[in-house]
């Protein structure tokens, strides 16, 4: 993967992730926002959009977290220019009202705009289960959860991979009775199915 | 739990999201959206836990800031953010009922009452929140569900404490879920159940407290890998791996647990044996802990781990077996009995934290009168 690339879609993603996420989710960490970034993606292959029209890669770390170097770019450019602000902790706050001129801007190219609804309900997913609950998922979805087993460093969303997450997403699907477009609760029912399947606790009530 | 269609229908009739979309589209979801961070906000101010009285949020279908749905039932004051309305909610008493709405603007309308309303009522119109008694329902015209826990003893999962220190997560695992077994994992741990006397644990309970602890560290901190490792022998003795994103930190978790075990299945044998562990045990823990991080970092070019003795302790003074009857002061003997370790590794090296000794208490309720 060459890193030195500026790629339009991580930096709008990264921009819309900041700019849509609840207030309770800020300030966010960097590896919060690779992780909706990651999220979004995986929902963006569920709306049957290619893989290609991601513009970014991603790998998961040795540590087992997904990242993207085009991402993580975009976020440093973000923070040169000011329109995300770091806190004491090193948390991410996006600067109102600056950052939001910026994305209105990005958003009239259409290509980028369709992007929205998707890295919007990545982070709602968020409202809804616990984000370490989220990451845990996330990590044992197709293509993180042998890798993080192995503690390898490995890139993502390789096509038996990709064809392992259609499968899960179709039975996702099969089971909704509601019109196709909704994004949000198959997120949370495919994230939750893994949550349930590692720790056995969500069914409870 | 195997990814397929039993288990995904099963999931999506407790899917509240789900249902609220049914019942009022595409605004339902986004105002059930609303109330979620609303709740989030409050409790960043107001913890569940600090609730004294029953706490509603509603966010209505078609409201507008200058006709909330709540007024109908009585006179409301104003807040101007979450923060306020948590702050108000902690000097609210016992046997009051707290209705909050939150408003398109931002800002929020509050009600208290003596008397409780309907729900039902409430919920043809809004989408509502509720929670009373450390439970969380949701309501949506027809619709009523409780919301599903992550962890059942966490009071929420929209108030789930994050720590920046692992001794701090611990801290509230040994408290919230070590010490009753109050962890769905962990209460398999006991011979006779988590309801039965919580004397003698069942034979080789120490995956599930691997489980349970790796579970609570997932959720408690955050930007963290927590992995669970397989053990394969005494040379490699460590249970969780512990990596913190982009630092290079890591903290490897070695887990023992002292008490009585039963040693083999009890149905191929007439007597149960049992296996039993005491402070020898958490010692030879520490050690076994203390060469293999030596071992770590001669072969790894990373930054040096912290690495940390869990002890899970269910002694019992003078327990002789699982059907045995104990004092409530030999039960409880060795709750506030802390582990004198000889040598104190965590004394001499500053890779080594202190030992930390989770107490799991007996049944009460079980003691001898």
């Amino acid at each position: 993967m060459n890193g030195s690339e500026f790629s339009p879609e991580a930096y709008c993603d990264a921009v819309s992730i900041l700019v849509d996420a609840p207030a309770s989710l800020l300030p966010m960490s960097i590896i919060e926002l690779h992780l909706f970034s990651y999220l979004g993606s995986i929902l963006s292959l569920f709306q049957g959009r290619p893989l290609g029209d991601l513009g970014y890669n991603y790998v998961v770390t040795t540590e087992g977290f997904p990242f993207s170097v085009q991402l993580e770019e975009a976020r440093a450019l973000l923070v040169s220019s000011g329109l995300i602000l770091i806190d004491d902790q090193g948390y991410m706050k996006p600067r109102f009202p600056e950052i939001e001129s910026e994305y209105l801007q990005l958003l009239t190219l259409q290509s980028l705009s369709e992007r929205r609804a998707l890295f919007n309900a990545a982070t709602q997913c968020a409202l809804a289960l616990p984000i370490g609950s989220i990451r845990h998922a996330v990590s044992q979805s197709p293509g993180m959860a042998s890798a993080v087993d192995l503690g390898h460093r490995s890139d993502l969303f390789n096509p038996d991979d990709v064809s392992l997450l259609y499968d899960e997403y179709k039975i996702v699907r099969s089971v909704l009775s509601q019109e196709s477009k909704d994004i949000l609760a198959p997120a949370v029912i495919w994230l939750s199915a893994r949550i349930m399947r590692g720790e056995g606790d969500l069914n409870e009530l | 739990m195997n990814f397929n269609i039993e288990n995904v229908q099963a999931l999506v009739s407790s899917a509240y999201l789900v249902h609220v979309r049914e019942a009022f589209g595409e605004v339902g979801e986004k105002c059930i959206l609303e109330v979620l961070n609303a709740v989030k906000l409050i409790y960043q101010t107001c913890p569940p836990e600090r609730l004294k009285a029953t706490m509603t949020v509603v966010r209505g279908i078609s409201s507008t800031p200058l006709n909330p749905v709540i007024e109908v039932f009585g006179s409301l004051a104003s807040a101007n953010s979450a923060q306020e309305v948590g702050r108000l909610l902690l000097d609210v008493s016992e046997h009051q009922h707290v209705f909050v709405e939150a408003l398109a603007d931002g800002s929020y309308r509050i009600l208290t009452l003596l008397a409780d309303l309907d729900l039902k009522s409430l919920a043809s119109t809004s989408v509502v929140y509720r929670f009373e008694r450390n439970t969380e329902q949701i309501l949506a015209k027809e619709y009523q569900g409780y919301m599903p826990k992550v962890a059942s003893c966490l009071v929420s999962n929209l108030a789930i404490p994050t720590q920046s220190s692992l001794e701090d997560a611990f801290k509230i695992y040994a408290e919230e879920m070590a010490l009753e077994s109050q962890c769905r994992i962990l209460r398999d741990v006991w011979e006779g159940g988590v309801d039965g006397p919580r004397l003698v644990l069942k034979n080789k309970p120490e995956a599930l407290m691997r489980d349970s602890l790796a579970h609570a560290l997932r959720l408690l901190t955050r930007d963290t890998s927590v992995r669970p490792e397989q053990n394969t022998d005494e040379t490699k003795p460590v249970d969780i791996r512990v990596e913190w994103f982009g630092s290079g930190a890591s903290a490897l978790i070695e887990i023992k647990w002292l008490g009585k075990a039963v040693a083999i299945s009890r149905a191929n044998l007439t007597s149960p044996t049992y296996t039993e562990y005491s402070l020898a045990r958490a010692q030879e823990g520490a050690k076994q802990l203390a060469d293999y991080m030596d071992r770590e970092v001669r072969h790894s070019n990373k930054s040096a781990p912290r690495g940390y003795l869990v002890v899970f302790d269910a002694r019992r003074k003078g327990l002789k077996g699982a059907e045995d009857k104990l004092s409530k002061a030999d039960a409880q003997h060795f709750e506030k009995i802390d582990l004198d370790f000889d040598p104190d590794y965590a004394a001499r090296r500053e890779d080594f934290a202190a030992p930390i000794r989770m107490f799991m208490r007996p049944r009460e309720s079980h003691f001898l009168a």
